[in-house]
């Protein structure tokens, strides 16, 4: 019986230690991939001047200034998205068409989206052109799309 | 007179046959010996079960069967069902299966300290899974507003190796009581896919390198066999070796 006296002190121990870790953590991490945007003049990344950015009602960029790369969220229960583009004080409607997948992001942070362009098209008033630089949209600051102007 | 003398001389030699077997049994009883018992063992987890009254998220039933090989060895195979529900503010999360544990048992003790009644020591185990698992809800919300969808329910296996040390002690004839500190770490599972388990049974969480888990058992022992088991008072337990085998 010595035996098991002994045996209750690491038990104790242990079912403490592992009750402790049986606490969920909470999330601190930005779990959302963000279409990522950059603005050049030539071959060269130029900043706009001032930056507005809406589709809905609420501005993503309100008259921001001196931008070289902004930052989009897509919608993950649509296949494309159009968004108004203010650029120096002029307006272009940009149309981005893409495939959205869920993943696991982490047991605390839940799940995420993914997302893979498949077409950007856009009317030219000051927009010269757009590439697609890198299709996949993760949560990486990675360029995804660069706008000519 | 004839018959006097065969019974002398039957008595004279039952009593030289007697004399030289107790001279016998006193050669070969080595002091350095110890009678052990060797066990089969059935039992079943009761740590889990209690914690589910606490949690009612994560049932988990977990039995063994062990079998004493000898002083220092046993094989061990460990069962359950477990079944998982997590729920977060953003998603919830489901997985229900059952897992086994083949694995060997390793004594450390002194076997004239073990005696057949107490082991410490450690296991080792590979342990599968075989489970579902689904996502009926997951919530994002984002500048576009809340996105709702779900996974349906998929079919998963995984591998796992475990490290369980751990002691017993036999309450009474009969009846044994021990605690295991299972560690794991995770082999393969699948699906390998984005969306792939979060909680495996038998295991634990799938993004942890190792998990920790604890199991107390209550057995039920059955002595199959009872073998002298060698040692020496210096190294007790290191070099000690069968050395008759008889059955009770």
């Amino acid at each position: 019986m010595n035996f098991m006296k002994r045996s209750l002190i690491p038990v104790f121990a242990v079912v403490a230690v592992i009750m402790a870790s049986c606490v969920d953590g909470a999330c601190y991490e930005d779990t959302e991939s963000l279409l990522s945007v950059a603005f050049y003049r030539g071959e060269v990344q130029t900043p706009v001047q001032k930056l507005s950015v809406i589709s809905l009602e609420e501005y993503i960029y309100n008259n921001k200034p001196s931008v070289s790369k902004a930052r989009i969220p897509l919608n993950p229960g649509a296949g494309s998205v159009n968004l108004n583009f203010t650029i120096n004080d002029t307006t272009d409607m940009i149309t981005f068409n893409y495939r959205s997948e869920v993943y696991m992001f982490s047991k605390e942070c839940g799940y995420s989206w993914i997302y893979n362009i498949e077409s950007v098209s856009s009317t030219n008033n000051i927009i010269d052109e757009i590439a697609i630089i890198n299709a996949n949209i993760t949560i990486s600051d990675e360029e995804n799309i660069r706008i000519y102007y | 007179m004839k018959r006097i003398s065969v019974y002398i001389i039957s008595t004279v030699l039952l009593a030289a046959s007697t004399g030289l077997s107790a001279q016998f049994r006193h050669s070969t009883a080595d002091p350095d010996s110890v009678d052990f018992q060797l066990n089969i063992r059935i039992g079943a987890d009761i740590a889990n079960p209690i914690l589910y009254f606490i949690n009612d998220n994560n049932m988990n039933l977990e039995g063994y069967i062990s079998v004493d090989l000898n002083e220092k060895y046993g094989i061990s195979f460990n069962g359950g069902y477990a079944d998982y529900n997590l729920s977060k503010f953003s998603y919830e999360y489901g997985a229900t299966g059952i897992y086994f544990k083949p694995g060997a048992d390793f004594n450390i003790l002194k076997p004239q300290i073990s005696e057949g009644k107490y082991w410490a020591g450690i296991g080792v185990r590979y342990g599968v899974g075989i489970f579902s698992f689904e996502t009926p809800s997951i919530t994002y919300n984002n500048y576009w507003g809340t996105t709702t969808t779900s996974i349906p329910p998929q079919s998963a296996t995984a591998h796992f190796i475990e490290i369980a040390p751990g002691f017993n002690a036999k309450i009474s004839n009969n009846f044994t009581m021990g605690w295991r500190v299972n560690m794991s770490t995770l082999l393969y599972a699948s699906p390998k896919e984005k969306i792939g388990p979060i909680y495996i049974p038998g295991y634990g969480a799938r993004d942890k390198g190792v998990n920790f888990s604890f199991n107390y058992f209550l057995s039920l022992s059955f002595p199959y066999k009872t073998i002298k088991a060698k040692f020496k008072d210096d190294d007790a337990g290191a070099n000690y070796e069968e050395l008759e085998t008889e059955t009770e």
